[in-house]
């Protein structure tokens, strides 16, 4: 879990101060000063809870975190009105946005993978069976995105704001609009996951889509 | 009164949707659409009465509506004008960027989160929504339209024209994509 934190710090870090030495100080400040990385704490401590009620049942730890864990939620949500499901598997190395507004009820998030603000993810109402999707590697989701119902979302995929997601994207893909179509095939997201910017033309010459 | 009419019927619409869910417990932690719903139904209740009414005798529960507006505003992000008519047996999905402006809602009718509905400008056209309608996550109405009872308001989608009763409407631009939608099993 703390392995898992200091990843996503370095994530945050770079974000915030990019080309910048990364010191054990710089990280810090960056935990302390990031509303992200509380989603993210908040979520790993959930998930610890949530796998070791799996495995020993009702122990006076277990109760304890649980205990812990509705204070920190009712701070999450009045900080950042965002909610993680906690049996999520959330990888090391993830940024969630500052902003918050993220209501993420997922199965998996893959490594190195930007999530931007007011981002839903869920399950499809219409089945109403607890079908949620997996976000893999190194995804781009735009801010106002949502993706819904038992998909994945291809490893290097870029979802560009906005779009309404139903149906799986394949790695590297660009997908944009409602409901999402693929726009482009093999693109490579690196420059948009190194920069918090998320405007239409950044997105247009970091995909280098007009051509 | 209308007041508590109103709560029962918001209630006991929770109490069906999340069978499971103590609803005594939830009033106090954790559920905040449940907590801004009831502050929108005591400042709507309050804003019925005469001004005279409200001024004296009333001012301890109406200053109890500001701190409690101010809290759902800022901390859960559900913003319910008391501007707005809003039909017993609403509601809200999950918290989070719930904006209702100055409309007319129906009874039993759905919203998700990150949803808008209200005029475009201030003093603009204000929608009106039949009962029983539910609203996807996402969604945004503006304007002057009317949605017919029991229509279907996909997610994602930005209605900006009129929708018939029953249909269901996806997609942006908005499309109907069934004519005749029971949304009963999403209720």
């Amino acid at each position: 879990m703390f392995a898992k934190l200091k990843d996503d710090a370095r994530y945050y870090f770079a974000l915030r101060y990019p080309g910048r030495a990364c010191t054990r100080l710089g990280l810090l400040t960056t935990t302390v000063r990031s509303p992200g990385m509380l989603i993210l704490a908040t979520q790993r401590i959930g998930n610890a809870y949530a796998q070791s009620r799996v495995r020993h049942g009702w122990t006076p730890g277990n109760f304890a975190l649980r205990v812990m864990l509705i204070p920190c939620s009712v701070l999450l949500i009045f900080l950042t009105k965002s909610s993680v499901l906690n049996t999520a598997g959330v990888d090391g190395g993830v940024y969630l946005a500052n902003g918050g507004n993220l209501i993420l009820g997922v199965r998996r998030i893959g490594r190195g993978s930007m999530i931007h603000e007011r981002v839903t993810f869920g399950m499809d109402v219409t089945t109403y069976e607890s079908k949620l999707p997996t976000i893999e590697e190194n995804v781009w989701i735009g801010p106002g995105s949502l993706v819904y119902g038992a998909i994945t979302i291809g490893s290097g995929a870029t979802i560009l704001p906005g779009s309404v997601v139903a149906r799986s994207v394949p790695a590297r893909a660009v997908v944009s609009g409602n409901p999402a179509r693929v726009i482009a095939r093999d693109r490579n997201n690196a420059i948009l996951r190194e920069t918090l910017q998320a405007d239409d033309a950044h997105v247009v010459t970091a995909l280098q889509l007009g051509a | 009164m209308a007041l508590f009419e109103n709560v029962r019927a918001d209630l006991s619409r929770i109490k069906a949707i999340e069978p499971n869910s103590p609803v005594p417990l939830r009033f106090l932690i954790g559920s905040c659409t449940i907590h801004a719903l009831l502050t929108y139904r005591l400042g709507r209740a309050l804003h019925a009465w005469p001004l005279v009414l409200r001024c004296t005798l009333a001012l301890p529960l109406w200053c109890l509506y500001g701190v409690l507006a101010v809290y759902v505003r800022q901390g859960c992000g559900i913003r319910l004008s008391i501007d707005a008519s809003i039909g017993a047996g609403f509601y809200i999905g999950h918290f989070g960027g719930v904006d209702i402006r100055r409309c007319s809602i129906g009874r039993g009718c759905t919203i998700g989160q990150q949803t808008m509905i209200g005029p475009l400008e201030k003093a603009g056209a204000t929608p009106t929504i039949a009962d029983g309608v539910w609203i996807g996550v996402h969604s945004q109405i503006v304007g002057g339209v009317n949605i017919g009872s029991g229509a279907t308001i996909g997610a994602g989608t930005r209605v900006t024209q009129d929708v018939a009763p029953g249909s269901l409407v996806m997609g942006r631009p908005p499309r109907v994509i069934v004519n005749s939608y029971r949304n009963t099993a999403l209720m």
